[in-house]
C-alpha cells in the first residue's frame, strides 16, 4: 500500500504578476518515515500541480460575481479530476513498481489524506465556508453540543441525490443542501475507489492548530493570567520547557 | 505512558524485545516517583504484528546493482571532482547570480581543471543530470477555460510521482513497505508512524 498525502495552500503572487493567486498542490507518500518526510532538506514533497486561481469577483454585478465563483470551483474540480484520474486505474489491480531497496513490489497508490486550510477543503469538497468537511453538522450547530455525534458525510449520496433531482427537475434540493452546508456540484474524490472523501480532511497545523486553536486558547489563558497577576510566573515556567 | 514519547522502530529485532520491555517498565516507574520535567524519552514497542505477504518483493529491479556501483565508484558524478562539486554547491546554496558566476571565472578565480565548468551555463548541465529518476518528474501542460479567463496550467503524473519517491535512493533506510501493528508490554496498541495505524492494516490487500 502506498498512501498518498496531498498538501495545498493558496499563495499570493502579488509581487510578480499583479493581484493574482496560485494554488499549488503538493504530494508525498506515507511509506517514507515521518522523520524524513518532515525534513525539507530531503525533499520528500513534490509539486504535483500549479493552478492559477482566476479572480473571485468580476467587478460587475453580484450575479456575475456568483457565476465567476461557481466557474472557479468547477474549474478547480475539473483539474483535480484530471490529476487524480491515474489513481483510479490502479486502485484495484495495483502496479508493479521499482523500490529503493532494489526489489519490485505490487503497489497500490491510494489517496489517504489532504492537508490544507479550511478554505481549500471547502472548495475541493464542494461545501460552504462554514461547514464541516467530515460530518453532517449544520453550521448553526457548530460548537454547541460537543457530546452530540453527527453522521459522517457521504459525498457520493449528495452527488446521487443532486443528479436525481436534476433529472426529475424537482424543487427543494437547494434547501436540502443548504441545511447540510453542501453546494450542489462535483467532488473530485468521489470517483476514486477505496477513498473516503470525508476522511481525507486533515487539519493544517499552521492555520487550524497554531493560528486557530492555540492562538484562541492562548488569548483566553493570557487574559485569565493577567486578571490573577500570574503571567510572569507562567512565562518563567514556559522558559524551562525544553525545545 | 502519558509522559513518554513513543517512537516506532521499523527495524525492531526479536532480540530487542526483552530489553525494550524492561526499559519501558523502568521508565514508567521513574516517571511516577519524580515530578520534575525531563526531556522526552524514546522507547520501543514490545511486540509487533505483521500481515503475511504484505510488502513482499516480486523480483529484482533491473540495473539496480550497476546503478549503485556507479554511484559508489564515482560519488561526485556528474561533477569532475569533489572540488568541482563543492564550488557548485557553494554557488547554488549562496544563490549567486549568473552574472556573478561569469565574473568569477572571467577574473581567473576558477580552478584550472580543464573538465571543470567555466560558466553558469555549463554549471547547469551536471545539475540537471544530478537527480536520478528525473524522467518520472516531467511536466504535462493543459488548458482550462475558467469563464473569461482561459489559461494554461502544468501538472505531473501522480503515479509517476509515486514511483519517483518510492525508488528514491536517498530514502532507502527510511521507507517501509508494509503495515505493522505495534503493542506495549501491557498489550495496548501503540501508534506512531502512518504504517502503524489501523487504516494501513484495514486497507491492506
Amino acid at each position: 500500500m502506498v498512501p498518498i498525502i496531498g498538501l495545498s495552500e493558496q499563495t499570493h503572487l502579488t509581487t510578480f504578476s499583479g493581484d493574482n493567486k496560485a494554488l499549488p498542490e503538493y504530494m508525498t507518500i506515507g511509506n517514507i518515515l515521518s522523520q524524513t518526510r518532515k525534513s525539507p532538506a530531503q525533499m520528500p514533497i513534490l509539486l504535483l500541480v500549479l493552478l492559477p486561481v482566476p479572480p473571485k469577483f468580476t467587478g460587475e454585478s453580484a450575479r456575475a460575481n456568483e457565476a465567476q465563483e461557481q466557474t472557479n470551483e468547477d474549474t478547480l474540480q475539473a483539474v483535480f479530476d484530471l490529476v487524480l484520474a491515474p489513481l483510479q486505474a490502479v486502485a484495484h489491480a495495483g502496479m508493479v513498481m521499482d523500490c529503493t531497496d532494489g526489489k519490485t513490489r505490487l503497489c497500490f497508490p491510494i489517496l489517504l489524506a489532504s492537508i490544507a486550510g479550511h478554505a481549500e477543503h471547502a472548495a475541493l469538497q464542494g461545501i460552504g465556508s462554514k461547514s464541516c468537511p467530515k460530518c453532517d453538522v449544520p453550521c448553526e450547530e457548530l460548537g454547541r453540543d460537543p457530546r452530540r455525534i453527527y453522521e459522517t458525510r457521504t459525498y457520493m449520496r449528495y452527488r446521487e441525490k443532486g443528479l436525481r433531482h436534476e433529472l426529475a427537475e424537482a424543487a427543494g434540493i437547494e434547501e436540502y443542501f443548504q441545511r447540510l452546508g453542501v453546494k450542489i456540484g462535483n467532488n473530485p474524490f468521489i470517483r476514486l475507489d477505496r477513498v473516503s472523501p470525508a476522511d481525507l480532511h486533515k487539519p493544517d497545523i499552521l492555520h487550524n492548530i497554531y493560528l486557530g486553536l492555540l492562538k484562541d486558547m492562548m488569548e483566553w489563558v493570557e487574559g485569565f493570567l493577567k486578571t490573577h497577576k500570574r503571567q510572569q510566573a507562567f512565562d518563567n515556567r514556559g522558559k524551562h520547557i525544553p525545545p | 505512558m502519558t509522559n513518554l514519547d513513543y517512537e516506532c522502530d521499523p527495524r525492531l529485532e526479536i532480540a530487542d524485545i526483552d530489553t525494550a520491555s524492561g526499559e519501558i517498565h523502568d521508565m514508567h516507574n521513574h516517571s511516577e516517583t519524580e515530578e520534575v520535567s525531563h526531556p522526552p524519552v524514546r522507547m520501543r514497542p514490545s511486540d509487533q504484528e505483521t500481515i503475511p505477504g504484505a510488502g513482499r518483493p516480486l523480483g529484482e529491479v533491473a540495473g539496480y546493482i550497476q546503478l549503485n556501483k556507479a554511484m559508489t565508484d564515482n560519488p561526485w558524478s556528474s561533477f569532475s571532482s569533489e572540488d568541482n562539486f563543492n564550488l557548485s554547491w557553494l554557488f547554488v546554496r549562496s544563490k549567486v547570480a549568473k552574472s556573478q558566476i561569469h565574473a568569477y571565472f572571467a577574473q581567473g578565480l576558477g580552478c584550472m581543471d580543464c573538465r571543470s565548468f567555466r560558466s553558469a551555463y555549463i554549471l547547469r548541465q551536471p545539475l540537471h543530470v544530478l537527480k536520478p529518476f528525473r524522467e518520472y518528474l516531467v511536466w504535462a501542460e493543459a488548458g482550462i477555460d475558467a469563464g473569461r479567463h482561459a489559461t494554461t496550467f502544468y501538472y505531473r503524473n501522480i503515479i509517476d510521482s509515486v514511483r519517483y519517491l518510492i525508488r528514491q535512493v536517498a530514502y532507502s533506510s527510511n521507507i517501509v513497505y508494509a503495515p505493522i501493528g505495534e503493542y506495549h508490554s501491557s498489550g495496548e496498541r501503540l501508534y506512531s508512524a502512518m504504517h502503524t495505524a489501523d487504516w494501513s492494516c484495514d486497507i491492506q490487500v
